[in-house]
């Protein structure tokens, strides 16, 4: 059997006798150590050595470890010449995924040994131990799921800015690990005394879901399951991008797809509120991962001109499909539900910001309408960014301008009484139509001249 | 071999690379040389497919570089010019990592090991860590980790630079040993000089356009290159600067009955015809030399005719 060579280099610099041994040694003296003096308090060891192995092993370190290992290749100028490299984007994912975390792995089968081994004394003692599959499935799906979430936004990042590594590890590791925390409650995390009883309807309860009633500690595994799947397949085509495969964007397409039908699920009605609010955030959140290379765009708008398909899906950014669902499905919104809806009385001792969104869903359809709107300008005017002299600096200019736009103003407008100026600054229409559309249809036209006019001197080549 | 078609390359507001076009020989050691920003390492990194053109296309041996990467790495290697090495890992462990990425089969990883560590005269580190090596040490283990695969076409983007003369010999050698089994090389470097010793073939580019490629031999005998020529008689005869006055296309810049030393700008057919005109006239020459143009000559006499700054 060929073993990965990626997986096998990994393994070569993280495996020394010293470290195989010391690990398993340094546990078994302090599990005995602690159950001398704790007097046999199996369940604490339980819950430290799934806090350890769980959230610290695998959920901190194993995320950091698996966001590093593309950047020390690119920091030690070794990436160019895997990327030259036989292997394949398969190859190079997992080799690259397992490898890495290679060590925090072992460690972390010590601590699921740990788990197995005092949950068999607590039953023995009478008591009830934890569900030997919760266990390694939470480790090792929750785990990879964190892990191969980790890599993908460090391979999305890396591509951005190779420059600011610490920060972009740092910020790669942070999200696989929020991943991991929200689907894997760690030992002491808020489902700390579901983890004594073996019933799994018993563990918080159920989830409605299309209107059925779903165990959600069954639910919370199903949808683990899912995202683990897609963290490993996003990780997988974003290498095959990286090792210049043409990819076309299917499977982001069906990813959106997914997060709208997860969502959509989940009460109360509309169904599709949730999704669209889903697919705004994932619209921004695909053009914060895009790199807004215009070169990139100018070889799409080349491919749609010469009718070269194949080229222009594969150059389309994934934010404009995400749009293009989210406009899609706000319209469908707005069609279908009442244009008004009376929330009743809203007291006037209520916070600013809930009055401010209480007025949403007075004039829904066209607030509908109006966030298709501001989302449209947004991306135009962080478009702009993207295409000025101080690029790189585009996404930090674009946070910074999404801050300002929403949120000072707005709250500026409120207390100083302006709410029928509203519209101009934040999507909640007011009522009346001109008041409403007549603003963001001159900010919407002013961003994008400005917008074309970087766009045609970006475009307008001069040779080195 | 190596086939460039109508290439080009971007960058955010400005072109790279115009509509470069090329065709490498088999066999070839071609020396890539170009000012600073000339696009000499953009051309690399497109030729070797780690960056997709916006237009035109790269075959090596029929095989489109950007439509089939993977099929073009198996027959390709690359030296970047910012290169790295494993450094916790031994010269035997970086090779066999490389080995086997490039699909070197488990069987013949040994041998393969063995040879791109013989032919880059490593084979007495090959258990000492490749964070140990000095540099020109760490410069001849990536170029056996780019080649280890017996590539047919490689590409070295300014091997030579930070070598001292001792290892820069040394990569001279190793180059020509790596041309001799039959691998195709384009280098890149500033040192034109080390270029001439090894180098077939001259490809200058300027602001992204390929100004000149040509072998170097044909650099040599163009029409209106300065060639200097030292001539020598075995013994006096007064006759000789008459003679050579009279010699269509020569400059006579210094003479006596004995020797002269005169330049042209005829090629060879004026030196040839010189030749022949001394020795039909019973001259003894013992010495009839012609300071050939090299590389550097060649790439700043191009440089200068295509209207650009030559570094």
């Amino acid at each position: 059997m060929r073993i990965n060579p990626e997986f096998r280099r990994n393994v070569w610099v993280q495996f020394t006798w010293t470290r195989l041994v010391a690990a398993p040694l340094l546990t078994l003296i302090a599990c005995y150590g602690y159950l001398q003096i704790s007097d046999q308090n199996y369940r604490v060891l339980q819950n430290v050595a799934e806090l350890i192995g769980g959230i610290i092993i695998i959920g901190l370190l194993g995320t950091r470890r698996a966001a590093d290992s593309l950047a020390e290749e690119v920091s030690g100028g070794t990436w160019d010449s895997q990327r030259m490299s036989g292997l394949g984007a398969w190859q190079m994912t997992w080799g690259k995924l397992l490898g890495s975390t290679a060590f925090n792995w072992y460690c972390a089968a010590i601590a699921v040994l740990v788990v197995l081994w005092t949950s068999n004394r607590i039953e023995a003692l009478g008591g009830i131990g934890r569900p030997a599959f919760q266990v390694i499935f939470d480790f090792v799906v929750g785990g990879l799921m964190a892990q191969a979430a980790a890599f993908a936004i460090a391979l999305i990042l890396m591509r951005k800015a190779a420059r600011y590594r610490r920060l972009t590890i740092t910020l790669a590791q942070s999200c696989g690990f929020l991943l991991y925390i929200f689907f894997v409650p760690g030992g002491f995390g808020s489902q700390a005394p579901a983890r004594f009883h073996a019933d799994a309807l018993w563990l918080g309860g159920t989830v409605t879901w299309y209107g059925e009633e779903l165990p959600k500690q069954l639910f919370r595994i199903a949808v683990l399951a899912f995202v683990c799947g897609w963290a490993v397949i996003g990780a997988y085509r974003l290498m095959r991008n990286e090792l210049q495969y043409r990819s076309q964007p299917w499977v982001w397409t069906l990813f959106v797809v997914f997060v709208v039908a997860l969502v959509a699920g989940f009460p109360p009605s509309p169904h599709l509120g949730y999704a669209f609010i889903a697919l705004v955030v994932l619209t921004y959140g695909a053009f914060f991962g895009d790199n807004r290379d215009p070169v990139r765009y100018r070889w799409a708008l080349q491919a749609v001109r010469d009718r070269n398909w194949p080229e222009a899906f594969a150059q389309i950014p994934w934010w404009l499909i995400s749009y293009v669902f989210a406009a899609v499905i706000g319209i469908v919104l707005a069609l279908i539900l009442p244009a008004n809806i009376d929330v009743g009385l809203i007291r006037d001792d209520a916070p600013p910001a809930f009055q401010m969104a209480m007025l949403i869903p007075q004039h829904l359809s066209t607030s509908l309408v109006l966030v298709l709107l501001f989302v449209l300008r947004d991306l135009l005017v962080m478009l702009w960014f993207s295409c000025s002299p101080w690029r790189a600096k585009a996404d930090v200019a674009g946070i910074i301008y999404l801050a300002l736009a929403y949120w000072p103003l707005a709250a500026i407008l409120w207390v100083a009484g302006g709410q029928h100026l509203l519209p101009v600054v934040v999507p909640i229409a007011t009522g009346n139509i001109g008041a409403d559309f007549v603003p963001i249809a001159i900010e919407l036209a002013f961003a994008l001249f400005l917008f074309y006019a970087r766009w045609k001197e970006i475009t307008k080549l001069r040779q080195t | 071999m190596i086939r460039v078609e109508h290439l080009i390359f971007d960058y955010p507001g400005h072109r790279a690379l115009s509509d470069v076009s090329f065709q490498i020989a088999p066999g070839t050691i071609t020396a890539l040389v170009g000012p600073n920003g000339a696009g000499k390492s953009t051309l690399m990194r497109v030729c070797s497919g780690l960056e997709r053109p916006f237009a035109g296309r790269v075959r090596l041996q029929d095989i489109d570089v950007h439509e089939n990467p993977r099929e073009a790495h198996e027959r390709m290697g690359y030296l970047p010019d910012f290169f790295g090495l494993y450094d916790e890992m031994t010269v035997r462990q970086c090779l066999e990592y490389r080995a086997a990425a490039q699909g070197v089969s488990k069987e013949k990883q040994c041998d393969a090991v063995d040879l791109a560590a013989g032919r880059m005269q490593l084979t007495e580190r090959l258990n000492q860590r490749a964070g140990e090596l000095s540099r020109g040490l760490r410069q001849r283990l990536a170029i056996a980790q780019a080649t280890i695969h017996n590539p047919v076409f490689v590409m070295l983007d300014e091997p030579a630079s930070g070598l001292d003369p001792e290892a820069r010999i040394g990569l001279a050698n190793a180059l020509k040993t790596l041309c001799a089994e039959g691998m195709t090389i384009i280098v890149s470097s500033h040192i034109l000089a080390e270029l001439d010793d090894y180098s077939t073939h001259i490809l200058m580019i300027r602001g992204g356009q390929l100004i000149e490629h040509a072998p170097l031999r044909a650099l040599e005998n163009t029409p209106g290159e300065q060639v200097r020529i030292a001539l020598a008689l075995a013994e006096s005869d007064p006759r000789l600067a008459e003679i050579l006055g009279a010699v269509p296309g020569i400059v006579v810049e210094r003479a006596d009955d004995r020797s002269a030393v005169l330049s042209t700008n005829g090629g060879t057919t004026t030196r040839q015809a010189l030749l022949k005109r001394l020795v039909e006239a019973g001259l003894p020459v013992v010495e009839f030399s012609a300071e050939r143009p090299g590389l550097q000559d060649a790439y700043l006499a191009r440089m200068r005719a295509a209207g650009g700054r030559s570094e």
